[in-house]
């Protein structure tokens, strides 16, 4: 009896984040918040997923008679590493958040120089030409090198013309 | 279970503790090296993370031999706690998501005390009623 109430505090746990979860997914429309949402959704996700063998392995040993060794191998292995798997999803989420965050900074940078009239460029004393100065310095970040030179080669060249 | 069988589940016992173990403490260090900085969303997470410590060192006692009945209430204590306090964070975590997002209120934020306390009296009840 008190292991049966044990676990159905751990389901129910788990069955309502799941409700709440989807009802939030289906109410927010904005892309920013629903990834913040699928974020903070991995840890009621987990506690399901390192949950469910015990329950499996409970309902096995009392409806069978006695739990087998694979299911009473996992049943150990899922419910332990909780811990390890909640860690690895905050390293997840906090890397997550270093990166919009700057992303972000990397935009407002952006904007400020845009409304100053001034390129992302002009800090190496180059003044690029206006279709270069749309140009995002998150391109710099994303790698895509090849274009990037092609148009400072340009730029360059109108420079010197 | 032959003795093999239970000789491998103890090695994958110790293994999956330890490592739970590691990555608790590595949470824990980084929120109170950041703790300046932390979040609401970083405090409940913490908190969860500090259910599941609890919860992996009733697994660590599990390791020493029961003979001792004190190591097993213990035991039996920690793994309830920390069991029951995981679920319940989790629940609050999700709940505070759904609210934040569908209503945004900063002043929610200050509730994380009265949580914590609402969630620690429910737990240690819960354990008291296990163990007796």
């Amino acid at each position: 009896m008190v292991l049966g109430l044990f676990y159905s505090i751990i389901i129910t746990g788990a069955f309502i984040t799941l409700v709440i979860y989807c009802r939030l997914y289906c109410s927010v429309r904005d892309s920013a918040a629903a990834l913040n949402i699928k974020y903070f959704f991995i840890y009621p996700l987990i506690l399901f997923l390192c949950w469910t063998p015990a329950i499996v392995d409970l309902f096995y040993t009392n409806f069978i008679g006695s739990s087998t060794f694979t299911l009473r191998l996992v049943h150990l292995i899922a419910s332990h590493t909780q811990g390890f798997i909640n860690a690895l999803a905050y390293g997840a989420m906090q890397r997550a958040q270093m990166l919009a965050a700057q992303e972000e900074s990397i935009q407002s940078i952006q904007s400020k120089h845009s409304e100053g009239g001034m390129s992302w460029s002009s800090e190496s004393n180059f003044i690029a030409p206006s279709h270069h100065r749309t140009m995002s310095i998150s391109t710099i970040n994303k790698r895509e090198d090849y274009e990037i030179t092609q148009s400072l080669r340009t730029a360059l060249e109108d420079y010197i013309r | 279970m032959n003795s093999e069988q239970q000789n491998i589940l103890q090695i994958a016992n110790i293994i999956t503790t330890g490592l739970s173990i590691l990555g608790e403490l590595f949470m824990i260090i980084s929120y109170l090296k950041f703790s300046h900085k932390a979040t609401y969303a970083m405090k409940l997470v913490n908190a969860l993370v500090v259910s599941d410590l609890l919860y992996s060192s009733a697994n660590i006692l599990s390791i020493f031999p029961q003979d001792l009945p004190s190591i097993c209430v213990t035991e039996g204590f920690l793994r309830q706690v920390g069991a029951d306090s995981a679920a319940f964070w989790v629940v609050v975590i999700s709940y505070s998501t759904y609210k934040q997002a569908t209503n945004f209120d900063k002043s929610r934020e200050k509730s994380f005390g009265k949580l914590t306390c609402l969630i620690c009296f429910f737990s240690l009840l819960l354990a008291a009623v296990y163990v007796n």
